[in-house]
């Protein structure tokens, strides 16, 4: 198995600083100037340790120094190729990496780091045109992981890993990769975006093995989704459709040209009424509408986020309009199990509205398969 | 201690020395030798073609044959020695302490029963004969049924599926045709069972042409009411439940779940799966359910057959008995009769009766233990499955999730989650480990609710010693997770066939359950 590894050696060095993210020179010479150590060596260690001996039998390709070579060493593996950096490296440099290693045929490439690190990489991937193929696996260091390719902590990262390696790669599943502006952030302001996806593979025990199986966060199980609800909706009935892959099947299905980032509005037969539309836009088309609009949304892996994280365009005129009735979630059912706190929430910015949406929402997990899930805001 | 209790005492203290079989027994059709046969049949003398002339000269031209049947050639003693080097490489119900697999663990069937099942006036029975000729099966059926009426408390019996899950989909095709008597049948749409439940329930459910809605637990592992009570609706057909769940824990507020769905105007199925610790002890009739049903190979002893031909008993309320499958046994002055269904039954759910020798051996099980034989039964099942979850809960690393200090019924599903953070031992190296001391050992269906889960039902079938000997391997491997990682994360060490590559399974490209499929993949792909 051949692995490319990419460490981004300043990741989580503004978080004690209270920087909210290490993004920019400036940030990383105020932390280290606050004596912010950098974690990711610690974090790598304890990564290797739960991989153990698996992590041998790997090929290795990597980065030089601390992007990678010094944690290779460190756990007493050698690098069958090495690409080189300058010292002290830059957001660049992820990015090139990710680039040239995912160029060199990786089976996975594995990298630690936060959010940022994962928008480079996802960056990298795309200019080697495998952003939808070569499965991605994130050792959380970062400040801020509110992306859904991270494992919930490095020992889950090092067992995922050793499992890989044993049993080869298993169903990989579509994982956000959040934009959230620092500088937005260090002013109180949480402004994150949705700003892609990378393929995260899912761990062996949770899609193997016993009686039943089914290729979770696959395609074909998206459009069965997709499927299921696209049977209950109404021709004249207007469907706000937020980002999200499982949403993205839904538009497919109906021979829409929506996107998979925005939030497009269509009409329940099919016609495509709004593109990637803006709030303004959305509320103008809901306001002229003679029914209730629906929103069809899909939460973020791990935040459990309906609304508020990378579908801002949804404001709380909308969700109340909708209400309860109006309020659809699609999501594959080991996406809600993974979901940190086991809870869906919804943050539209009106914590009052969002208080009314409290106990259990159906969501559709598949062809006419629903199940009832707690939401708690 | 004397020379006998020492000795006791070593056994105890070792680990059997287990070593799987391997013959690398070909597939019979790989042994076939063209022309080598089992009985040389001698020509037939001169005399004999005379009198009875050419027997197969009145069949139509259409119907004869036009080649031999590609069936293997093989003399009696190489037939014999395959299938005996195939039994040495299972671990069978019968060949080891047959209890992890919860859920579907197989108690005891008891070879007498066997033995009856295989009378040439019961072998040689054929579904086409008439009434008058098979007055006793029909007497066992409509005994077999009367015991099942007491067992369950429902009104009517119908004993014609095939299978457990034949008999879910009767009771969901039965649920349909109920609301459609009532006019309700395209309003209704919906069926709710919980992810703990019996899985055949949600999928029979869709197969049956429903939208399933499926409730996770609460917080302390029951099913949650409150969830159900968000998803009941004018939509709603029918709850499917498993009480206890695959967890083992009885829900005890299972009358409330029946009345909310019920005031919604739904029907209620128990699926009774995990019957095995009920018993004599609850009934479905009294929690309010409408339709129930029982696998015959999971509750009364017979045999599993590797997923049949077997028994599924649909049990319901006298409301539901005209649409109940036939056709269906009457007793009338002393003589018994098959019936077709009534005029709103469902029709068949399988031809003819159900599987005449599965039904003698439960009912021949039933009569020989008795009222009082069947609530000991649950009884022993219930003290086993608590005694075995006291054992291995010393173990460390091993939890038993949900409704603590409260005791299971029937099975427990267990969890490794502490082990594996601390050893990086997961639930399915400790099963594949499991195999190298000769006991088999099962997860949980998928997803995982449940982190590293384990289901272990014990039946009353196996004794302490028994139980000692599966807890002691359990003990063994989580002691090696920590003393020795590896091996377990490479085991098996004493199974031939290491791992096997499961995805194979998942494949429809590469998946053969047949010979024929099997060659003509291996051509497709060049093989051949």
């Amino acid at each position: 198995m051949k692995i490319g590894l990419v460490v981004n050696p300043w990741a989580g060095i503004g978080g004690p600083a209270g920087l909210k993210g290490s993004d920019g020179e400036a940030s990383v010479r105020t932390a280290l100037a606050a004596s912010s150590t950098p974690q990711v060596a610690a974090r790598m260690a304890a990564m290797f340790a739960a991989c153990g001996g698996g992590a041998h039998a790997v090929s290795w390709y990597t980065a030089d120094g601390d992007m990678g070579l010094c944690a290779l060493h460190a756990a007493g593996l050698q690098a069958s190729a090495v690409v080189p950096v300058a010292s002290p490296s830059q957001a660049a440099d992820t990015r090139r990496a990710s680039r040239i290693l995912a160029g060199m045929g990786m089976d996975l490439l594995l990298f630690a780091g936060g959010d940022g690190t994962a928008r480079d990489v996802l960056d990298g991937l795309r200019d080697a045109g495998v952003i939808g193929s070569l499965p991605v696996l994130g050792v959380p260091a970062g400040v801020k992981m509110q992306s859904a390719v991270f494992a919930n902590h490095p020992t889950a990262a090092g067992l995922l890993l050793r499992q890989l390696q044993q049993n080869g790669l298993a169903v990989c599943s579509d994982a956000e990769v959040m934009d959230l502006d620092e500088d937005a952030l260090r002013h109180g302001r949480i402004e994150p975006r949705l700003y892609g996806y990378l393929q995260l593979p899912l761990a062996p025990s949770l899609t193997q093995g016993g009686k039943s199986r089914h290729a979770s966060g696959s395609g074909a199980q998206r459009m069965a989704i997709a499927r299921g609800f696209a049977e209950g909706m109404a021709a004249h009935s207007l469907y706000l459709v937020g980002p999200g892959t499982t949403t993205q099947a839904l538009l497919s299905l109906l021979g829409v040209d929506g996107t998979l980032l925005g939030v497009d509005a269509v009409q329940g037969d099919g016609t495509l009424l709004a593109r990637d539309a803006s709030r303004r836009e959305l509320e103008d088309l809901a306001g002229d509408w003679q029914s209730p609009p629906h929103l069809v949304l899909s939460p973020i892996g791990g935040q459990g986020l309906v609304l508020g994280r990378g579908n801002q365009q949804i404001s709380p005129r909308l969700l109340r309009a909708a209400g309860r009735r109006g309020l659809h979630v699609l999501a594959p059912p080991d996406k809600l199990m993974s979901l940190h706190g086991g809870v869906l929430r919804i943050d539209s910015g009106d914590a009052e509205l969002d208080a009314q949406f409290n106990g259990y929402l159906p969501v559709t997990t598949g062809y006419r398969e629903q199940t009832m899930w707690p939401v708690s805001v | 201690m004397n020379a006998m209790e020492n000795i006791a005492h070593h056994r105890k203290q070792q680990m059997r020395r287990y070593h799987q079989a391997r013959w690398d027994e070909p597939v019979i059709f790989e042994l076939s030798q063209p022309g080598e046969r089992g009985i040389l049949v001698p020509e037939v003398e001169q005399d004999i073609v005379r009198a009875a002339g050419q027997p197969l000269a009145g069949l139509p031209a259409a119907m004869l044959r036009q080649r031999a049947p590609a069936l293997p050639e093989m003399s009696q003693n190489r037939v014999l020695r395959h299938y005996l080097r195939l039994s040495q490489e299972t671990l069978g119900a019968d060949l080891n302490v047959d209890v992890g697999q919860g859920t579907c663990t197989m108690k005891y069937n008891p070879k007498i029963n066997d033995q009856l099942a295989r009378q040439p006036g019961m072998a040689e029975l054929h579904p086409r004969q008439p009434d008058s000729t098979v007055q006793g099966m029909l007497e066992v059926m409509d005994k077999l049924e009367g015991v099942l009426r007491e067992v369950s408390g429902m009104d009517a019996v119908s004993l014609q599926a095939r299978g457990g899950s034949q008999a879910i989909f009767a009771n969901m095709a039965m649920v349909r045709a109920w609301h459609e008597s009532r006019g309700e049948a395209d309003r209704r749409d919906e069926v709710i069972t919980t992810i703990f439940s019996h899985p055949s329930d949600a999928a029979c459910a869709k197969l049956a042409g429903y939208r399933v809605i499926t409730l996770y637990p609460d917080a302390n592992g029951y099913p949650d009411l409150e969830a159900l009570k968000a998803a009941v609706s004018p939509r709603t057909a029918a709850l499917v439940i498993t009480n206890p769940e695959d967890t083992g824990i009885f829900n005890s507020r299972i009358r409330e779940f029946v009345d909310v769905v019920h005031a919604a105007g739904g029907l209620c199925v128990y699926d009774q799966a995990n019957a095995n610790g009920l018993l004599g002890i609850a009934r479905a009739r009294e929690a309010g359910f409408d339709l129930c049903h029982f696998n015959l190979h999971k509750t009364f002893a017979t045999p599993h057959a590797c997923g049949g031909p077997a028994v599924g008993a649909v049990c319901c309320t006298a409301a539901l008995a005209p649409f109940l499958p036939g056709p269906l046994v009457r007793h009338k002055d002393g003589r018994y009769t098959l019936v077709d269904g009534a005029a709103e039954s469902i029709g068949k759910i399988s031809s003819f009766t159900g599987t005449a020798s599965i039904m003698l051996r439960a009912y021949a099980w039933i009569m020989n233990l008795g009222a009082e034989g069947l609530r000991t039964v649950s009884e022993i099942a219930v003290l086993n499955n608590n005694y075995m979850m006291h054992e291995l809960l010393k173990i460390d690393g091993m939890a038993a999730p949900y409704a603590a200090g409260k005791r299971r019924i029937e099975q427990v599903r267990y969890s490794w989650a502490g082990l594996t953070e601390a050893t990086g031992v997961t639930s399915e190296e400790i099963g594949l480990r499991a195999a190298d001391f000769g006991v088999h050992y099962w997860t949980s269906h998928h997803p995982y609710v449940v982190p590293e889960p384990a289901t272990i039902e014990p039946t009353e079938s196996y004794s302490r010693a028994d139980l000692d000997e599966f807890i002691g391997v359990m003990r063994h491997i989580a002691g090696e997770a920590h003393s020795d990682p590896d091996l377990v994360k490479t085991a098996p060490h004493n199974c031939p066939v290491h791992r096997v590559q499961g995805e194979m399974l998942d494949d429809p490209e590469r998946w053969s359950i047949t010979w024929r499929a099997y060659q003509r993949k291996l051509g497709e792909r060049g093989l051949a």
